[in-house]
């Protein structure tokens, strides 16, 4: 038997959360883990804190934490995580996503992965989610530079070190398996069945699509251009730049040697306008790099999965996590 | 205590790796210093582990750093000077293109007085179009724009003592314009001619399309040793000119409208000028602060700003 806690933020959608703990709990055993549940509930959600309340006193295996106030999914994600000592962890979300009885498989696949993220097929809903997804994954793919096919998914088991050195930022628990791979862990995507009540969600109100889509650029933004910032605000400065000093050479050429009055048309202004911002663009760029030199050392640049040497087993070291400042010691 | 430090990132060359660790044992066997090789995997795709890894695992003078994923070249050398031990590092490349033979003369020429010494690949066997011409271009950039005149900046073959590169940042693809960097950090370098042979196994890993990703660099590396130390009085410099356009025009406004003729694009273009100084005063502020909150004990900058008025030794011509 091995120890495995799950991690589960309670804060969006919430199902039956006793059955579903009982029935979660049964399949982690069968398949041979001894799992120990973390529920955090993210801001004041008094149904869920009574159940769970209720589950504390009837189980052992069961811990809650309340936060004072919802702080968003990944700020959950951490503070379960934090209270946990298991080396092969779960994050859960708070309703059935895939099938229950196929979590062990799940985390079997952990033996030679860091994290397991899992992809929701054969799909039981409708063709409009399932176009949802699609177009999700496709964007994402296009974006991120990703392969995993259901972003949309919070059903991962990782091995402690994952999170540890994986960076989280606002609401991306989604986008665990990205950033994950982005910083060197191996990542390996399993098929589950979809399970029936995740066919049966609500159609999410479009603030979600917003914050999603925040979250999309973001990442994308933090997986590629972050150690150089000129490389993406360079050639967007240097383009808008460029074409405002060509419209502005024009409008005066035309304006000294053909006689076109400048006062009637918007042409000088909005050339200037072009320069300014591209100019305002280039600064920014500058100032993010100017930031990476500076902290350069302490940046994560690569990940060191084994040292072999004389002496040294074939077997996988402790990973650690090395950045140049380690160098200076 | 060891004093040379060979460091060698490999990327796919599992053909080439025991030979490479034999003909550096080889060359070095005559040195009358300690020495170890770090080989740093990068994320190998092919079997460079497992033919590095039997070779580490029976020689006690190689080690082998396994990276997680590839990082790039420049990551892949941090790595292996991280883990080096040696007073001296050496790095080179890991498909035998350059002759460990060289390596004791460039420690020797680093000896006490030099604190880099750049290989320069003299009779260079690459091809001419889209390896040396490229790469004479780029050189005379990096040379103009740096103000370090290497003329093979693109040479892994090169020695340094390690205390200096400790100052030196190394991170994206910063390897070729390491020289550049460390002479911020004050220190003292030389070129040397090393030796090159024609790739016998496996691919070329680069191309004529880096060259615009190393301009790129340049410029960044350049503007940022001109501000890094003081952003805010760089950033002013800078909002001068747009704030000197933007009183021209204002003025050329205030004329016209003496004249009786308002001139809307005339004002307008003034305000936006101004606003654009203003924005650019804001962002050097901005950079004062982030500076003011890096932990001093890891930016080399306070000793590099120091050291980097003043000239920095450099021989141009050719030793040997």
């Amino acid at each position: 038997m091995t120890d495995i806690d799950v991690i589960v933020p309670v804060g969006g959608r919430t199902d039956d959360l006793a059955s579903l703990h009982r029935r979660r709990g049964e399949a982690l055993r069968a398949a041979g883990y001894r799992p120990s549940f973390v529920y955090v509930i993210d801001g004041e959600i008094p149904q869920a804190r009574e159940t769970l309340t209720a589950l504390t006193r009837a189980s052992d295996d069961v811990r809650v934490i309340q936060l004072s106030r919802r702080f968003g999914e990944t700020a959950a994600v951490l503070a379960g995580f934090a209270s946990t000592r298991t080396d092969q962890l779960m994050i859960l979300p708070a309703f059935e996503q895939v099938e229950t009885a196929s979590l062990g498989r799940v985390v079997d696949a952990l033996a030679d992965a860091d994290l397991v993220t899992v992809r929701r097929y054969p799909r039981c809903d409708s063709a409009l989610r399932r176009g949802q997804t699609y177009l999700f994954e496709a964007f994402l793919n296009g974006v991120g530079n990703t392969k995993f096919r259901d972003p949309g998914c919070t059903v991962h088991a990782l091995k402690r070190s994952v999170l540890e050195e994986t960076q989280l930022y606002g609401e991306q628990h989604g986008f665990l398996p990205l950033l994950a791979a982005n910083v060197g862990f191996k990542v390996v995507e399993v098929d589950v069945p979809q399970a029936q009540p995740d066919a049966a969600r609500r159609i999410e109100p479009p603030r979600t699509y917003v914050h999603r889509l925040v979250d999309v650029l973001s990442v994308f933004f933090l997986t590629r251009f972050t150690r150089r910032p000129l490389r993406f605000f360079g050639p967007l400065g240097v383009a808008c730049t460029a074409l405002g000093a060509l419209s502005l050479a024009i409008v005066v050429v035309q304006r000294l040697l053909l006689g076109v009055p400048l006062a009637s048309r918007p042409a000088l202004i909005l050339s200037s306008l072009l320069v300014a911002v591209g100019l305002q663009v280039l600064a920014i760029g500058l100032i993010g790099e100017l930031i990476v030199f500076i902290n350069a050392r302490s940046m994560r640049q690569y990940r060191v999965r084994e040292i072999i040497e004389a002496g040294s087993q074939a077997q996988r070291q402790k990973p650690a996590l090395r950045t140049q400042a380690g160098a200076a010691d | 205590m060891t004093e040379v430090s060979v460091v060698v990132p490999l990327y796919n060359e599992q053909d080439n790796v025991a030979r490479l660790c034999a003909a550096t044992h080889e060359a070095l066997a005559g040195m009358r210093r300690t020495y170890e090789i770090v080989l740093v995997d990068d994320g190998s795709s092919d079997g460079t582990v497992a033919a590095a890894g039997a070779i580490a695992r029976s020689d006690p003078r190689v080690r082998l750093v396994v990276l997680a994923r590839n990082a790039g070249q420049t990551a892949a050398m941090a790595a292996g000077m991280a883990h080096a031990r040696g007073q001296y590092l050496v790095t080179m490349d890991g498909d035998l293109q350059n002759d460990p033979r060289d390596i004791p003369m460039l420690v020797d020429t680093l000896g006490d007085e030099y604190d880099l010494v750049a290989g320069w690949r003299v009779k260079r066997q690459d091809k001419l179009v889209t390896r040396k011409i490229p790469s004479r271009i780029a050189n005379w950039l990096i040379g103009k724009i740096t103000g370090i005149p290497i003329r093979d900046n693109g040479c892994s073959l090169k020695a340094y003592r390690a205390s200096v590169m400790r100052h030196v940042p190394l991170y994206s693809e910063m390897h070729r314009f390491i020289p550049a960097m460390s002479s911020i950090a004050g220190a003292r370098i030389i070129q040397v001619p090393v030796r090159h042979h024609a790739r016998q196994f496996g691919q070329s890993k680069y191309g004529l399309s880096r060259i615009y990703k190393v301009l790129l660099d340049l410029i960044s590396i350049r503007l940022v040793v001109a501000y890094a130390n003081r952003p805010l009085a760089w950033f002013m410099k800078m909002a001068l000119v747009p704030a000197a356009l933007a009183a021209a025009f204002t003025v050329g406004g205030i004329v016209r409208a003496l004249d009786g003729a308002y001139s809307l694009p005339l004002f307008g273009s003034g305000l936006i000028l101004c606003l654009t100084a203003g924005f650019l005063i804001a962002l050097g502020s901005l950079g004062e602060l982030a500076k003011h909150f890096a932990r001093r004990d890891v930016v080399p900058l306070v000793t590099a700003s120091a050291r980097y008025s003043k000239p920095v030794p450099f021989e141009p011509d050719v030793r040997i």
